[in-house]
């Protein structure tokens, strides 16, 4: 196969990932917001902030929470290539969504790509048990938002050298081995019942990129590449005074063509 | 155990020291003949880039490597999105220092020249005082007598180069040494990078122990 050949086929399976993504997502009852790629002299660096603002715009007593919704899109990188992006969320009362129901979605959906389970591994973190631990070690409110900031910028180092004793929460465990570890800080927790055909990990300094997530937070990796082809959690937000939650995750189509190829 | 990842590292003063801390770590230095710049991993030892201390971080975090050796210098001035800082290696010490062939803090807006805009931005912004940056990419030490800046902002190891050049530190602004960071991907999927951090770790350890006899 020529070289045009090659490149025409590769447009094709990234076109093709993305109609599979979008007929799923229809499908499944979601339905499709559409979020400014330029706006407040930025460039779109996150879908979910654009569509609760967008959403948060309408008369709160005339959106039939809670909703279904999804936005495509390339995101912005700074020093990076954009990352080509569908943004998936349960928004408003998703306390009624459990965390494992939406990990079954993310399951469902990439099953219809042709990637080996062997090669997935999904790591969870939890910001609600993060701060819980911190605080039953005794760390104030203070040093504990220093601690989370700084293990969001990416300063793991940050646990080793202030708390030796809890690194074994801050690198990846498999399930049982962390609610081991965690339930000798905290009272016993139980994880989410979730049934994945991949490795499963737990990983406290895992906190999701953004500063509105507060819960349960995941990534889905490929083991052969350095990319995640997901990332999400549960977040609250507000929006004109008013508190909007919801669930979800974002796929990052350019790593999962990475991977299939 | 066979080795799957790759660890790059910056050129230069990190890469000198470097080897010393690779070898501490059981790991066999590769032979090379100075020109090779990548060493795939094999049965003996996880694999090796040599790069610009400045390309390091993006090639962690693309996944290329698995982990990078690089200047905490650069990783503020660079940033490090997308990669886990996990140990200070504390070796290739220096600092960032802001020099002058006079020694008194400058008097009223000022040029400062630097291969380091942004740190050198963010430190005179917390002073708020004004300054204009000219950014150049080596020989500093000249900008002050050739008449481009009064003021460089600089790395310094010794300060033997500051000296010879008829220079004064006027203030100090961070220390810097070698950093291991990881993909936060191969971090978090495969145990080998547990076994290469591990192997850091009792390396820095070793050197420490060196240090003080």
């Amino acid at each position: 196969m020529c070289k045009v050949e090659q490149w025409l086929r590769a447009n094709r399976r990234q076109y093709e990932v993305f109609v599979q993504v979008v007929e799923h997502l229809l499908a499944s009852g979601f339905h499709p917001v559409s979020t400014d790629l330029y706006r407040d002299h930025a460039f779109r660096r996150d879908h979910t902030e654009a569509m609760v603002q967008v959403l948060g715009s309408f008369e709160p007593a005339s959106v039939p929470w809670p909703l279904k919704v999804f936005s495509t899109g390339p995101l912005f990188r700074a020093g990076q290539a954009w990352l080509e992006a569908v943004d998936v969320e349960w928004l408003g009362e998703p306390a009624e969504t459990k965390d494992a129901d939406v990990v079954q979605f993310l399951v469902d959906l990439v099953s219809g790509f042709r990637l080996e389970a062997r090669d997935l591994v999904i790591v969870f973190g939890h910001l609600g048990w993060l701060q819980r631990v911190l605080d039953a070690k005794g760390i104030g409110e203070s040093e504990r938002r220093q601690a989370i900031e700084a293990l969001r910028q990416g300063c793991w180092s940050w646990i080793s050298s202030h708390w030796p004793d809890l690194v074994s929460l801050f690198r990846p465990l498999p399930p049982s081995q962390f609610v081991e570890e965690i339930n000798r800080w905290i009272e016993p927790i139980g994880l989410p019942a979730v049934q994945t055909p991949w490795t499963e990990r737990w990983d406290l300094s895992l906190t999701g990129q953004w500063d509105y997530y507060h819960g349960i937070v995941f990534s889905l990796y490929h083991r052969a590449t350095g990319q995640a082809l997901a990332n999400g959690g549960r977040f609250e937000m507000r929006v004109r005074d008013r508190a909007i939650d919801g669930i979800g995750f974002t796929l990052y189509l350019d790593a999962f063509r990475a991977v299939e190829g | 155990m066979t080795h799957e990842l790759t660890v790059a590292v910056a050129k230069g003063r990190v890469l000198e020291e470097f080897q010393n801390l690779w070898e501490l770590a059981g790991w066999p230095w590769p032979v090379t003949n100075g020109r090779a710049l990548w060493f795939p991993p094999s049965s003996r030892a996880p694999g090796l880039i040599i790069a610009r201390g400045q390309d390091i971080p993006m090639l962690v975090q693309r996944g290329i490597a698995a982990f990078g050796v690089v200047g905490r210098d650069i990783l503020e001035e660079k940033g490090a999105q997308g990669v886990l800082e996990v140990l200070d290696l504390h070796i290739a010490r220096c600092h960032l220092a802001l020099a002058s062939p006079v020694d008194h803090w400058p008097d009223g807006p000022v040029r400062v020249a630097t291969k380091y805009p942004n740190i050198a931005h963010r430190y005179f912004a917390e002073r708020q005082h004004p300054i204009e940056v000219v950014q150049l990419s080596g020989s500093l030490e000249l900008a002050p007598h050739i008449g481009l800046a009064p003021y460089i902002v600089d790395i310094v190891q010794t300060g033997r180069t500051l000296s010879h050049h008829h220079l004064v530190e006027v203030a100090r602004i961070m220390e810097s040494s070698a950093w291991l960071i990881a993909n936060p991907a191969f971090w978090r999927t495969h145990q080998e990078a547990d076994v290469v951090y591990q192997g850091f770790v009792a390396a820095v350890t070793r050197l420490e122990e060196e240090c003080q006899r």
